[in-house]
């Protein structure tokens, strides 16, 4: 067993259909000498605390295994801790596995076991990290930017925050997570009357968000609202947003390091 | 600055209209290394804003807008505000003085109310203006305190694109 590494199972890995992969990945893990601890993260587990734990063990890898909702439990935390990220996705969503180049399944352990390391950025909104992104839906709340000027959307729309290249409708955006700049994208509500719909069925109407780069701002709502930082909700009226530059390491998949 | 190699940037900048009036001189492109910020239709940008990036605006804007780099106004947009910037086309609405160290290109849609400076302009026919320009002049590159006044009875005479109506041509008119 290699005391260095530590993984964190998430709870659906204990699913009967998934017993073969994760026994498949057990076994090539050990014959690549990589081995280590697994804790399993529970309804009623805290896993800052497993997580914790093992580093207070000696682990200086915690490999996520999972999917990306999996990674999302432990990012809010991770990014403190002095630890080398990894990730083994064996189950969709993956979008994070994407972003990364790590191939889903089996393959990734060749990626854990290359060990090529990324110091990427992560955000922050509040007090809380994200890797992906921050989103906050049907709004009319504004974004100020450095006290100097705020945008808001006429009609209400999206805003999103993003750090890691995120996805739009089945597309990848580009965000990059080493630019110490968080990217802030305001989409208006589509509009719903017939020439408008025509004329975009048409592909004549091209919509362009509204994109600006920040290192941090702040997003002012005089309703209450709910944010999504990576799928994670937090309420409230003001949320600031900030880019912590090269504050998250994380094994990444080959490909990635020639970008 | 991509993470995959995808396209930095998508738009258009340049919206197909009459051709340039002065085709010898070419038109300048927005850079591909510097990101673009885009403030787009449907949203209102207040206060003071400046980039060091590309600047493409299709929305609404109130303050002042200052960047490094090339800005781009589209026909939708309206600016009620001061701008600065080092190249400039413009296709919107302009209500405030505008300042450009480059080239200035003026759209058939373009619609200045202001004291507009700038190195060099090129005017498609239609383009409106109202206000004092100050073109080509050793002062140009920066905001003059004592702009030359053009005459309001003189209208400044652009050549024609090659694709124009050349009965109509452009006229600059100061109020």
């Amino acid at each position: 067993m290699n005391p260095a590494y530590a993984y964190i199972y998430d709870d659906f890995l204990t699913d009967r259909r998934y017993q073969d992969i994760v026994a498949a990945l057990e076994t090539r893990l050990s014959s690549m000498s990589l081995d280590g601890k697994i804790g399993r993260l529970a309804l009623f587990r805290s896993a800052k605390e497993l997580v914790e734990g093992f580093v207070n063990q000696g682990a200086t890898n915690i490999i996520i295994v999972g999917n990306d909702n999996t990674l999302n439990k432990v990012m809010w935390f991770l990014p403190d801790m002095p630890v080398v990220v990894g990730y083994i996705p064996v189950a969709e969503p993956a979008d994070v596995a994407t972003l990364l180049n790590v191939p889903v399944g089996l393959d990734a352990c060749e990626a854990i076991g290359a060990r090529l390391i990324e110091s990427l950025d992560v955000g922050k909104l509040g007090d809380r990290y994200f890797l992906t992104q921050a989103v906050f839906e049907n709004t009319t709340a504004k974004v100020k930017v450095n006290n100097t000027y705020t945008l808001s959307l006429i009609g209400g729309g999206t805003i999103r925050v993003k750090n890691l290249g995120s996805i739009t409708r089945g597309r990848y955006t580009v965000a990059d997570a080493r630019d110490g700049r968080l990217e802030i994208t305001m989409v208006p509500h589509e509009p719903t009357d017939i020439s408008s719909r025509l004329w975009k069925r048409l592909g004549r109407q091209k919509l362009h968000p509204t994109r600006i780069q920040v290192k941090e701002a702040e997003i002012i709502s005089e309703q209450p609202i709910d944010a999504q930082a990576d799928r994670f909700v937090v309420s409230g009226f003001r949320f600031p947003v900030s880019a912590v530059p090269a504050k998250l390491k994380i094994i990444t998949g080959r490909m990635r390091r020639l970008h | 600055m991509s993470l995959f190699g995808a396209p930095q940037s998508d738009f258009d900048s340049d919206k197909p209209g009459t051709p340039s009036a002065t085709p010898q001189v070419a038109k300048p492109a927005l850079s591909k290394n510097s990101p673009a910020t885009i403030i787009a239709r449907g949203v209102r940008l207040e206060g003071e804003f400046k980039s060091q990036g590309d600047v493409q605006i299709e929305g609404e804007v109130f303050g002042t807008v200052e960047t490094s780099a090339m800005l781009s106004i589209g026909t939708e947009a309206k600016v009620k505000a001061g701008v600065k910037a080092a190249n400039a086309v413009i296709a919107g609405e302009i209500t405030g003085n505008v300042t450009i160290t480059g080239k200035l290109e003026l759209k058939s849609t373009a619609k200045i109310t202001g004291e507009v400076v700038c190195a060099v302009i090129v005017v498609e026919a239609g383009a409106k203006m109202q206000g004092n320009i100050n073109c080509g002049s050793e002062n140009s590159v920066k905001p003059a305190s004592e702009p030359v006044k053009t005459e309001a009875s003189i209208p400044v005479a652009v050549k024609p694109a090659a694709g124009a109506d050349k009965s109509e041509p452009a006229t600059v008119k100061s109020s």
